[in-house]
């Protein structure tokens, strides 16, 4: 009776138009959340076939947006064959996570993406913004940001890894600009600036980033179309050949090739000076081009040119006059020459020796003058204007004093010194004769050197010529016979005993004019025999010629 | 026949219901414990990690083993009812004791629950929770039951004999207890009976009574020995004496145990049919949607 009463209440219950509350009587639990909607008892054959559980049929006729990638073979499901429910089990609650899976382990290859590189960093809800984590398309700008603006297509992989947005594997050689020499040390964002653009929404970062990099519809045809032109116009081309529409920077200009390579803007290696209107021989050939192109001024800012010219100012090409030397050179001469050009006296081979034959100076050049260096006569002094330079003209030549120091201060007054001396050579005096002074020579005061007799008084002091004393032969000579010859304070004439042919022997000496006369035995006896030699207290060996004794004894011991 | 050997005879009875019910425990707690061993690791679980867990495939309600013992559960509690049928179809009083229908339904009425226990993982909700508490508070009962019913004179699970018998067996232990103990009769004078009880005071006295028992018989033997008695006589007595209190205390606790008896009977069943009805709902739901099968 108590079972069928309890029967009756229990059917009578069921039978009942039951809350999604009172449903959970028959539920083995709540569904979860995403299901809210088909709880109640008359939803269960929404999801349960009668007879055979939970088929995917049923859960596919709600979720559309899976059956239809399931039925393309697309994404992580197409190849479940094990039933939804083996998965995404529900009546576990309201808060159950239907969609689970081990973040750190699921295998996002099995969705039909790969994440590699920083796409394996990232959050999950980084590229899944809803709930549904099905069907993110694959394109990178379903996610990204497209930095470039649409410059460079959508397919981002061409030049961009997962790996990194940066480094690039772009080659650049697949550019219509290829990169060679100094361009390929250049940095990116050297030619390729950073411009503004219209704000896009960046639904990644959530941040409106109005700047992109100019990447495509770069003018590069001519240099110019990047770079500077540091030449400020000195080469620009004929009008027809220029073309505004790809010059941002400067005026046209003859293309940069001509003188200029890629591998470096100095030097200069494709410019030949030959071309010029200026040729480079001799010495120009070594001068540094700035030597000649000089800077103007320093009115360019530089930090504006992408060279390495390096400097302020511009640097002159052209126009540049060069028709004549001190259109380059400072006349060194000051003006000493008017009228004249360099190349008279110099050459482009080095400003020198100069060329100049002073034979048609009015000064010729002749003997010892010849090798005497310029500045011997032409001295350096002030030849205006503060300038210092090698005087030229006029230079007084018509003494020899008027370059020549007097040697002789002045012994010889204000005779001309061709009287003794020629231009062959200073010493030699060719043209000296000394039989025209009043002492001329004789015996062996011809061979006696010059400076015998002619010397300075003292060290230091010009050669002694005029007056010379030559009266007596002491006036040269020193008395060699410790002054045995004396006779009342004054000397005996040497020429007494000796002769200018030379000193020994005395020549000139007659023993019987002496007061011993030699006789006998003593005609042959050496003179030493009888004079004896001496030393004098001064430390001088002389020989004693008198007083002698004439004492036999005083010899014969 | 003496009343030692008396006793002895009701030793060996109760011996043999001390195996069946030792028995019952072992082969319950052995089927709990092994399937806890095997499970453990899964029904430790939160509802969301169970979904994860390897043996989800296998231990879920709805899968292999879980359905398997759902299955095995409720075919145990359904055969437990033939207990019920045997007691009133006369024809099936000749298939075996009933004391021995009683132990089978006592013992399937422990692991049919067990089982379903483990069905459910140790998660219910909704309607079928109400089947799974009815289940348990019917075997709760069960068990109480068969306290209360083993203490009634004449039960299936009694001493088999009549309040009279009970009484006349007394008497012949107070006659032999005089005589192995005169020395100390003080110690095992028998309760004076406290005369007429409410059913719910007689089931207080008798928890009290069981619960005291022990250490009143260690008293008593502890007593005795310092009385002078020998060990053996001592034991002897102690166990005469128990047996004569619990005579005592059964025929004076018999009416009114048997008034508790109906009033629990009059309770165990209702959770029976609510078990069982909600239970062929829960079942025929599963069956309807396609859960039948291992």
């Amino acid at each position: 009776m108590t079972a069928a009463i309890l029967l009756v209440l229990l059917l009578q219950f069921l039978a009942a138009d039951v809350t999604p509350a009172a449903a959970q009587l028959l539920s083995p639990g709540q569904l979860a959340q995403p299901h809210v909607d088909v709880e109640g008892m008359s939803n269960c054959t929404k999801c349960h076939v009668l007879g055979s559980q939970v088929q995917p049929e049923r859960c596919l006729a709600c979720h559309e947006t899976l059956a239809a990638r399931v039925a393309s073979g697309q994404g992580y499901h197409k190849d479940k064959t094990t039933g939804c429910v083996t998965c995404h089990t529900d009546h576990l609650g309201r808060d159950y996570q239907m969609v689970r899976w081990d973040r750190d382990t699921f295998d996002h290859a099995e969705a039909g993406y790969r994440l590699e590189g920083k796409h394996a960093e990232a959050r999950c809800d980084q590229c899944h913004k809803t709930a549904s984590y099905i069907g993110l398309p694959t394109d990178c700008a379903s996610c990204h940001l497209d930095e470039h603006r649409g410059q460079l297509g959508p397919t981002c992989a061409d030049c961009h890894t997962p790996a990194a947005w940066k480094p690039v594997t772009f080659e650049h050689s697949r550019a219509r600009f290829a990169l060679v020499g100094k361009h390929t040390r250049v940095e990116c964002a050297g030619c390729h600036v950073t411009e503004t653009a219209m704000a896009v929404m960046d639904s990644s970062r959530g941040a409106a980033d109005s700047s992109f990099v100019r990447y495509r519809d770069i003018p590069f045809a001519a240099c110019t179309d990047c770079h500077q032109d540091i030449h400020r116009g000195q080469f620009s081309g004929p009008p027809e050949t220029r073309n505004q529409t790809q010059n941002r920077n400067a005026a046209p200009v003859t293309d940069c090739t001509t003188c200029h390579v890629e591998t470096g803007w100095k030097p200069a290696a494709g410019f030949d000076h030959t071309r010029a209107r200026f040729q480079l021989t001799g010495g120009h050939t070594r001068v540094l081009c700035d030597a000649c192109h000089r800077r103007d001024d320093a009115s360019v800012d530089t930090t504006t040119i992408n060279t390495t010219s390096g400097g302020a100012g511009m640097q002159r090409f052209r126009p540049l006059a060069f028709g004549r030397c001190t259109d380059c050179h400072a006349d060194s001469h000051r003006g000493q020459f008017p009228g004249r050009d360099c190349t008279d006296c110099h050459t482009d081979a080095a400003w020198k020796p100069a060329r100049l034959d002073h034979d048609t100076s009015r000064f010729t050049l002749q003997g010892r003058h010849e090798p005497v260096p310029c500045d011997k006569c032409h001295h350096q002094e002030e030849l205006g204007a503060g300038v210092v330079g090698a005087r030229f003209r006029p230079v007084p030549f018509a003494a020899c004093a008027d370059c020549h120091a007097d040697v002789h201060a002045g012994q010889f007054g204000v005779q001309d010194c061709g009287a003794c001396h020629t231009v062959a050579g200073w010493k030699a005096a060719a043209d000296f004769d000394h039989e025209r002074s009043r002492f001329p020579l004789r015996g062996r005061h011809v061979q006696t050197a010059c400076d015998k007799c002619h010397a300075g008084v003292a060290e230091g002091t010009p050669t002694r010529f005029r007056p010379l004393p030559h009266e007596r032969c002491d006036d040269c000579h020193a008395d060699s016979h410790d002054a045995q010859f004396v006779v009342q304070g004054r000397a005996t004439d040497c020429a007494v005993c000796h002769q200018d042919s030379d000193w020994k022997p005395a020549s000139a000496f007659d023993h019987d004019r002496a007061s011993y006369h030699l006789e006998g035995a003593h005609t042959a006896v050496a003179c030493a025999g009888c004079h004896p030699a001496y030393t004098t207290p001064a430390g001088e060996q002389r020989r004693r010629y008198r007083p002698l004794s004439t004492d036999c004894a005083a010899c014969h011991r | 026949m003496g009343i030692l050997q008396n006793i002895s005879m009701r030793k060996g009875a109760a011996l043999k219901d001390r195996i069946i019910t030792t028995l019952t425990i072992a082969v319950t707690v052995t089927v709990g414990a092994a399937l806890w061993y095997r499970g453990s690791g899964y029904y430790l679980l939160s509802v969301e990690q169970r979904v994860d867990a390897p043996l989800h495939a296998l231990l879920a309600p709805a899968h292999p083993v879980g359905h398997l013992l759902g299955w095995l559960g409720l075919g145990l509690m359904t055969v437990m009812l033939l207990y019920s049928v045997r007691k009133r179809v006369r024809w099936m009083r000749r298939l075996g004791s009933l004391r021995h229908w009683l132990s089978s339904h006592i013992l399937m009425g422990l692991l049919g629950p067990l089982l379903i226990t483990f069905h459910s993982a140790f998660k219910v909700s909704g309607l079928v929770s109400i089947a799974y508490w009815s289940m348990i508070v019917t075997m709760v009962s069960g068990i109480f039951g068969r306290y209360i019913y083993v203490q009634i004179p004449n039960s299936v699970l009694g001493d088999g004999q009549s309040p009279a018998a009970l009484a006349e067996e007394a008497r012949s232990i107070e006659v032999e207890l005089e005589r192995s103990v005169s020395s100390a009769s003080d110690l095992v004078a028998a309760p004076r009976p406290d005369g007429a009880r409410g059913g719910w005071q007689a089931l207080l006295v008798l928890l009290a009574d069981d619960l005291k028992r022990p250490w009143r018989r260690l008293r008593l033997a502890l007593a005795l020995r310092r009385a002078g008695l020998p060990r053996g006589e001592a034991r002897a007595a102690v166990r005469l004496v128990q047996r004569r209190d619990l005579i005592l205390r059964r025929i004076d606790l018999s009416a009114s145990l048997s008034e508790v008896f109906r009033y629990w009977h009059a309770l165990h069943k209702p959770f029976v049919y609510i078990m069982f009805l909600i239970a062929a709902v829960h079942v025929g739901v599963a069956l309807l949607f396609g859960y039948a099968g291992l």
